[in-house]
């Protein structure tokens, strides 16, 4: 591939780019080859998160922070299903089957904590919302940056937002009408 | 917080705390993840890292800027499968996407197969290249970067601006250029269409033959001249 992204600006961040790579190329193709079960196109998936990455570069600061981390593995989340659906048609492993179904749970073990509630809530959330939430809340993403990130409109990220928050009330809710014996 | 009335502030607090969460319990192997990666793709990322790395430093080294972002190529002529004696057949795939636009190439391999494309070298030969006939006064070559996947050629003068001819042999190559908010326009480079993308200073064209990608990239010079670059690009 043919690739030049003067998009990177300076030999710092050129450096810091190298150093992700080394650190985060594994991870990002194993997310990547969980959804798509294929190995080609779960390369393209890591190449082109990369250069996604490169556009965001000035997003990260330390290399080996979670936040970097989150970062990487929505974007690289995103940039496979995105691919998964393109090639639906064709003989991929069922993303639906082999993703979805193995998704990692959260061990919310957060019986002290009074956020204990809204975190289990948002695990219970679908991957639309909580990637979305992620690099909004956690990211301080603006929905322009957002929707970049996400190949989505801004509109589409504001929706998303809205009727994730909405959601979230509803489990919320549901969850509270469980504890207390109305359902 | 209210109950149920989760405010913005609950939200940066709990989904910090959700994502820590799921980040620790997603990938507790890491260590071990040691998938192999082809050299395909090996290929591809020195390309992008390496190739940025070197460039940076020869602009710097002469006070040049080379604009943002970048580009890349190609396609069309798919022409080539009735024109001609073609003896590759190529599947170009064009995908836009919001911030870039990648273009996909693939051989045949059956045609590969039954020896209806002879081999090639892995390094492409300078001398048989085709390269830029004409380059505008004031321009002259400053730095070659040669490999197995391309050869790039960078011009400049002395106000350090900079021309920059890269071509490619058709492999299976995907090529991605930067086309957000970028002026595209569609135009022939003698027998092949090709396509002329303007965003901020950045200039290019490029275009495919049946053997090669071709892409020429400069910053604040004329479309016109770019164009006459493109036009003389001859073995």
């Amino acid at each position: 591939m043919v690739i030049y992204l003067s998009m990177i600006e300076n030999d710092e961040d050129i450096d810091r780019f190298e150093n992700l790579y080394n650190r985060y190329k594994q991870l990002m193709f194993y997310i990547a080859n969980q959804i798509l079960g294929d190995e080609h196109l779960s390369e393209d998936a890591v190449h082109i998160s990369f250069i996604k990455i490169a556009k965001n570069i000035n997003k990260i600061n330390n290399i080996d922070s979670r936040e970097t981390k989150s970062f990487i593995t929505v974007l690289t989340k995103r940039t496979s299903i995105d691919i998964y659906r393109k090639n639906k048609k064709e003989n991929v492993v069922s993303f639906e089957e082999h993703y979805l179904d193995n998704n990692l749970e959260i061990a919310c073990d957060l019986s002290d904590d009074s956020d204990s509630f809204i975190v289990e809530a948002i695990s219970k959330l679908s991957d639309t919302y909580k990637e979305v939430f992620i690099l909004k809340y956690r990211h301080d993403l603006s929905n322009k940056e957002i929707s970049k990130v996400l190949n989505i409109s801004k509109d589409n990220v504001e929706k998303r937002i809205q009727r994730g928050k909405k959601k979230l009330q509803n489990i919320l809710i549901d969850t509270e009408a469980c504890k207390s014996g109305q359902i | 917080m209210d109950k149920f009335n989760i405010t913005d502030e609950d939200l940066v607090r709990c989904v910090t705390k959700f994502d820590d969460l799921r980040i620790d319990s997603m990938y507790k192997d890491e260590a071990k993840l040691n998938h192999t990666f082809t050299k395909e793709f090996e290929n591809k990322m020195d390309d992008l890292i390496y190739r940025d790395k070197k460039e940076f430093s020869l602009n710097r080294a002469k006070k040049v800027v080379v604009g943002l972002s970048i580009m890349i190529l190609c396609i069309f002529s798919l022409s080539l499968s009735v024109d001609a004696v073609r003896d590759k057949i190529l599947k170009i795939i064009e995908e836009i996407k919001t911030e870039f636009t990648m273009f996909m190439f693939y051989k045949d391999k059956d045609n590969i197969n039954s020896g209806l494309v002879e081999p090639e070298n892995s390094e492409l030969d300078l001398l048989k290249l085709p390269i830029p006939q004409y380059i505008p006064s004031g321009f002259n070559e400053v730095n070659r970067l040669e490999s197995s996947l391309d050869t790039i050629i960078i011009y400049q003068n002395n106000e350090g601006l900079q021309i920059r001819y890269s071509i490619s042999p058709i492999e299976n190559n995907t090529i991605t250029l930067d086309t957000e908010g970028a002026i595209i326009e569609e135009l022939y480079i003698g027998e092949y269409s090709a396509k002329y993308i303007e965003k901020n200073d950045m200039k290019q064209v490029f275009w495919n033959d049946d053997d090669y990608i071709y892409l020429i990239d400069c910053n604040l010079i004329d479309k016109e001249d770019l164009i006459n670059i493109a036009k003389n690009v001859k073995k």
